[in-house]
C-alpha cells in the first residue's frame, strides 16, 4: 500500500480533511497519518487550517436543548487539511521533512 | 571526498568496549531499558523528552563487560527536532557502535516503525525491542514477534520495560546478536531509486556501502547537500530522471517507501483479536458502509425515516393515555374542585380550561416528542450523526454547495439561532451566506410540537412518515434554496467543509436519557409555559370587536383578533384555509414571533370557544372513569402498534379518510376543534407552510447579524412566499379533479413566478460580478 501517496489523494479528492477523517478513510493509525501530513507540509505541499465554531442559542433553545452547546465535536477547534495545488507551492519551499515534535 | 557537508571534518568516536546504543522515539521507554540493563536510576517519565543528552552505563554479558548507551530520542535520521535529536542522529550516522537496539512502542508501532526502516538502512547490527506490548495487548492487538523478525531480519524481543517483563530474554538474545551482528532487510525502494542510490554511492566514496547508501539516500531526499559541484549535477540528472521515469519526486518516493513499509511491518506484526479488535473491525466496516459515496447518504435517510416512524408509533401507544389522564385531572378534576369551592365561572374556565387546557395539550406529545428526543440523542452519542454529515457533504459538493452547511443543519433540527450562529465555522463569504440561508428550513424542535398535534389528528397511523416527509422537505428546500442561489446571486466557488469523526461507541444509557431529558424539560417548561400563558392571555382578556356601535366587547368569534384574521384568510384560502378557520391564520401570525406560539395560540382560542361545554363537564365530571379509560388506551394502542409492524410505510393509512381516523381518540379540545377546522390534505399543506415560513423573531435576529439586514429581508420573504407557493402546489394539486381550471391558474402563476424570482436573482448576481465593490464579501463582513 502506497500510504504517503494515498494521504495525497485523499486530500486531492476531498480538498479539506482532519486527520482523523484521512485516517478513517486509510485505515491507518491516526499518529502515522499526523506524520505524513507535515512530512508533506515540509515540502510545502499541504497547509493546515485551523477552524473553530461560534457558540450562540437563541429563543427556541434554552439550556443546550439543542445539544450544540454540549458537543464536544462543535466545541473542540479543529484542524484541517489542504492540498495545495503546484501552483501555489513556492520555489523556496522547505524540501526537508522536519518529524514532528509530540509523541 | 568527503560524503556530504553534514559529515566533513567530524571524526568519529572510537568506543574501547563492546558497545550497545539504546535508539528509538522518544517516550517509547529507552531510559527504562537503560535503567533496567545497567541498574541505574535516571529519571523516566511518561512523556517525549526525557533524555536530552546520550549518558552511558555498563552491563556483563556472557561475563564481558558491554557499554551501555543511552540516546535522546528521535524520529528520523535524515533532520529535524532540536539539539537533543541532533545528538542522537549524528551518533547514530558516525559512531560505529556493535549493536543498535532500537526500542519501539509495540501500541503505536507503525508510527514507530518508520525510524526502524531508516536504522537498517545504517548496516548497523540490530535488534529490535517491542516494548509495551501490554497496552498493545490492552488494545486488542495480537502480537507476532517471529513473523516480524522473520521480516526484519534481526531479533525481536517483546517487553513490559516499567513491569521488568522480559529482561532475560532481551539479554540472552543480545548475546546472540553481538555475536552473529545480524544487519537485517534493509528497505528496497522502487527501482529508479536504486539505481540512483547505488550511482550516488559510488560517486560520493567509490563504493557502495551501509554508510553511503545513507549519505545517499539523504542527498537524493534533500536532508543534505552534494559536497561538490560534480555531484551536485549527478544529483540533479539523477532526480530528474526519477521524475520523468515515475512522476513523482525523488524525496516523496523515498518517503513512501518507508511509510509503506512501515505499514507492511506493523501489519505482519500486530493483529487485531478479541473484543477491542473486535470493535476496531466493526468501527472500519460501519464506516465503509457509512461513509460509503453511494450508501452513506440513503442510509442516513433510512435511519431520519425509522427514527420518526418509530417514535412516533411507539409514542402513540402513550400518547391517549397521556392526553386523557391528564385532561382528566388538569381540566376536569381541576374545574370541578374550583366549582366546589365557589369560584366564579369565568375564573374556572381560565384555570382549568386555559392553563389547564394547555397543560394537557403538551403533555398529550410527550411519549412521542420524547421518543425523538430519546432516539436523536441515541444517534449522536453514537458518532453516527458527524458520519450522516460527512455522507452528505458529498452529495453537497456535487451539487456545488459548500459542505460546511452540513454541520449546522444537523444543529438546526434542534434550534436555528444556533444553527446560524455555526455557520462561522466557514470562512469563505459565500458559503456563510449560502449556509446562513439554508439554516429557516430546517425543522427546529418547536415546529415538531406543531407536526405532532396535526399527525395526531390527521395522520393516526401513518404520522411518522409525515413527520419524516416535513423533515426531508426542509432538508430539501434547505439545499434547493442554496443550489438556486450559488446558481445565481451568489455565484462562485465552493469550498469544502472539515469535521472531525469521532469514534463510534455505544452511547451511555445515563448519556442518552440525561440528554433527551434535558431536551424535553426544556419543550415541556419552555413550551409549556408559552401555550398555557398565551391560553391564559386569551382566555382572560376580554374579546374586543368592532361592531356597529364602534369598539365593544364582544365574544372571541367576533373580536379584532376574529375580525384581523379573518381579513387575512383569503391569502390563505388557496392552501385549503376555510374562513371559518381564522384561528389557523391567528396561529400563523403569531408564530412568526416563535413557532411554539402558534399551538398556543390555537389552544387559547379552541378553548376559549369550548369553554361553555367544559363547565357541564366540570359540574358532573368521572375523574375515576376518565383514568381508567386512558389507562386501557395503552394495551389498544399496543396492538395497534403490532398490527402495523408489516406496513412499515404506512401506505393503508394514505388511502384512508375515515373519519374515525381524524382525533381518534384525543381528548384535548384544541386537537378536536383543528379535526374540525381542516382536512388532512390542508392539514398537511398547513405544516408546510408552517416549515417553510418565518422560523421565528430570534432567527431573524440570528440572520440580520450574521448577514445583515438585506439577506434578512430576502430570507424573510423568500421563506414565506416559498410557504405560501409550496402549500398552495400541495393543496391545489390536491384538489385538481374539484376545480381543475382554478388549480391550474394558482400553479401557472406560482411556478411563473417562481421562474421570475430565478431571473431576478440571476440579474443581481451578474451586477453583483461586476461591481466589485457591492461584493458578497462586503455584504458578508456584516
Amino acid at each position: 500500500m502506497s500510504t504517503l501517496f494515498a494521504v495525497r489523494d485523499s486530500l486531492r479528492d476531498h480538498a479539506l480533511l482532519t486527520s482523523s477523517q484521512i485516517a478513517a478513510i486509510l485505515n491507518l493509525p491516526k499518529s502515522t497519518v499526523e506524520d505524513m501530513l507535515r512530512y508533506w507540509q515540509s515540502r510545502g505541499r499541504v497547509e493546515a487550517v485551523s477552524l473553530s465554531s461560534a457558540k450562540s442559542c437563541g429563543s427556541s433553545c434554552q439550556s443546550g436543548s439543542c445539544s450544540s452547546c454540549t458537543s464536544p465535536a462543535q466545541n473542540a477547534a479543529l484542524q484541517a487539511w489542504r492540498w495545495r495545488d503546484q501552483s501555489e507551492v513556492s520555489a523556496g519551499s522547505v524540501m526537508t521533512f522536519h518529524p514532528p515534535q509530540h509523541p | 571526498m568527503s560524503a556530504c557537508h553534514e559529515n566533513q571534518g567530524r571524526a568519529a568516536p572510537v568506543l574501547s568496549e563492546q558497545s550497545i546504543v539504546l535508539a528509538g522515539n522518544p517516550n517509547c521507554g529507552k531510559t527504562t531499558v537503560f535503567n533496567l540493563l545497567t541498574g541505574a536510576h535516571q529519571q523516566v517519565g511518561n512523556w517525549p523528552g526525557v533524555t536530552v543528552e546520550k549518558r552511558s552505563g555498563s552491563l556483563q554479558l556472557a561475563k564481558k563487560k558491554v557499554s551501555v548507551i543511552d540516546l535522546p530520542g528521535v524520529y528520523s535520521l535524515m533532520g529535524g527536532g532540536g539539539e537533543d535529536q541532533r545528538v542522537a542522529r549524528d551518533f547514530l550516522l558516525d559512531t560505529p557502535v556493535d549493536l543498535i537496539v532500537n526500542i519501539v512502542d509495540a501500541s503505536n508501532l507503525e508510527r514507530h516503525l518508520a525510524l526502524t526502516a531508516e536504522l537498517l538502512e545504517t548496516g548497523h547490527p540490530m535488534l529490535l525491542i517491542m516494548n509495551m506490548t501490554d497496552e498493545a495487548e490492552a488494545r486488542g492487538w495480537k502480537l507476532h514477534c517471529a513473523e516480524l523478525e522473520n521480516a526484519l531480519g534481526i531479533p525481536v524481543v517483546p517487553m513490559v520495560a516499567r513491569k521488568n517483563k522480559g529482561r532475560d530474554y532481551l539479554l540472552q538474545r543480545m548475546i546472540e546478536a553481538l555475536q552473529k551482528k545480524p544487519q537485517g532487510h534493509p528497505i528496497v525502494y522502487p527501482a529508479p531509486v536504486e539505481e540512483a542510490l547505488q550511482t550516488l554511492g559510488t560517486a560520493i566514496s567509490g563504493q557502495t556501502t551501509a554508510r553511503t547508501r545513507v549519505d545517499a539516500l539523504r542527498l537524493l531526499d534533500g536532508s543534505a547537500q552534494p559536497s561538490s559541484e560534480q555531484n551536485a549535477k549527478i544529483l540533479k540528472d539523477l532526480r530528474r530522471h526519477i521524475e520523468l521515469i515515475s512522476d513523482e519526486d525523488p524525496a516523496d518516493l523515498v518517503m513512501d517507501r518507508r511509510f509503506s513499509w512501515a505499514h507492511d511491518m506493523a501489519g505482519i506484526a500486530l493483529q487485531a483479536h478479541g473484543k477491542k479488535g473486535l470493535r476496531e473491525k466493526i468501527n472500519h466496516h460501519l464506516d465503509r458502509i457509512v461513509l460509503n459515496e453511494w450508501l452513506g447518504v440513503p442510509i442516513f435517510l433510512l435511519v431520519l425515516y425509522l427514527v420518526f416512524v418509530v417514535s412516533f408509533s411507539g409514542g402513540n401507544i402513550f400518547l391517549d393515555f397521556f392526553d386523557q389522564a391528564s385532561a382528566a385531572l388538569l381540566i376536569h378534576g381541576t374545574g370541578h374542585l374550583l366549582l366546589l369551592a365557589g369560584l366564579p365561572d369565568w375564573l374556572i374556565s381560565v384555570i382549568a380550561g386555559g392553563v389547564g387546557g394547555g397543560l394537557n395539550l403538551v403533555i398529550s406529545f410527550i411519549p412521542p416528542i420524547g421518543l425523538t428526543f430519546l432516539f436523536l440523542a441515541f444517534l449522536d452519542d453514537s458518532g453516527y450523526m458527524a458520519r450522516a454529515a460527512y455522507a452528505m457533504d458529498r452529495l453537497m459538493r456535487r451539487m456545488g454547495l459548500p459542505g460546511n452547511a452540513l454541520v449546522p443543519m444537523v444543529i438546526g433540527f434542534g434550534c436555528n439561532v444556533p444553527a446560524i450562529m455555526g455557520a462561522r465555522i466557514i470562512e469563505d463569504p459565500r458559503g456563510r451566506i449560502l449556509t446562513v440561508l439554508m439554516q429557516p428550513f430546517m425543522s427546529c424542535s418547536a415546529r415538531l410540537t406543531i407536526y405532532m398535534a396535526f399527525a395526531v389528528v390527521f395522520f393516526r397511523s401513518n404520522g411518522g412518515q409525515v413527520v419524516f416527509a416535513l423533515y426531508v422537505l426542509g432538508i430539501l428546500v434547505a439545499l434547493l434554496t442554496a443550489w438556486l442561489l450559488g446558481k445565481t446571486a451568489l455565484r462562485g466557488e465552493t469550498m469544502p467543509f472539515v469535521m472531525e469523526l469521532p469514534p463510534y461507541r455505544l452511547p451511555s444509557f445515563r448519556s442518552v436519557v440525561l440528554q433527551s431529558w434535558q431536551r424535553l424539560k426544556v419543550f415541556i417548561f419552555r413550551v409549556g409555559k408559552v401555550i398555557a400563558v398565551i391560553g391564559l392571555v386569551l382566555f382572560i382578556l376580554p374579546g374586543i370587536g368592532w361592531t356597529s356601535q364602534g369598539l365593544r366587547s364582544t365574544d372571541i368569534d367576533h373580536s379584532l383578533l376574529a375580525q384581523g384574521s379573518r381579513a387575512l384568510v383569503p391569502i390563505f384560502a388557496p392552501m385549503g384555509i376555510k374562513t371559518d378557520n381564522w384561528p389557523a391564520v391567528s396561529g400563523l401570525v403569531a408564530g412568526a414571533a416563535a413557532k411554539e406560539i402558534v399551538i398556543g395560540t390555537l389552544n387559547g382560542i379552541y378553548q376559549r370557544q369550548n369553554a361553555a361545554d367544559l363547565m357541564a363537564d366540570y359540574r358532573q365530571p368521572d375523574i375515576i372513569g376518565q383514568l381508567r379509560d386512558a389507562l386501557l388506551t395503552i394495551p389498544a394502542n399496543a396492538l395497534t402498534f403490532v398490527r402495523t409492524l408489516d406496513d412499515p410505510l404506512g401506505l393503508s393509512a394514505m388511502t384512508s379518510t375515515s373519519a374515525t381516523e381524524q382525533a381518534s381518540g384525543a381528548e384535548s379540545a384544541t386537537l378536536q376543534a383543528i379535526a374540525a377546522g381542516f382536512t388532512p390534505l390542508s392539514a398537511f399543506a398547513y405544516l408546510v407552510f408552517v416549515l417553510l415560513y418565518v422560523p421565528c423573531a430570534s432567527t431573524m435576529g440570528a440572520l440580520r447579524r450574521e448577514v445583515g439586514w438585506g439577506w434578512m429581508g430576502f430570507s424573510l420573504l423568500y421563506g414565506t412566499g416559498l410557504a405560501w407557493g409550496t402549500s398552495t402546489l400541495i393543496f391545489q394539486a390536491g384538489t385538481f379533479a374539484a376545480h381543475p381550471a382554478a388549480s391550474l391558474a394558482w400553479i401557472a402563476g406560482i411556478l411563473t413566478s417562481f421562474g421570475l424570482l430565478i431571473i431576478a436573482l440571476r440579474i443581481y448576481g451578474r451586477r453583483q460580478e461586476a461591481s466589485p465593490a457591492a461584493s458578497v464579501k462586503k455584504q458578508a463582513a456584516a
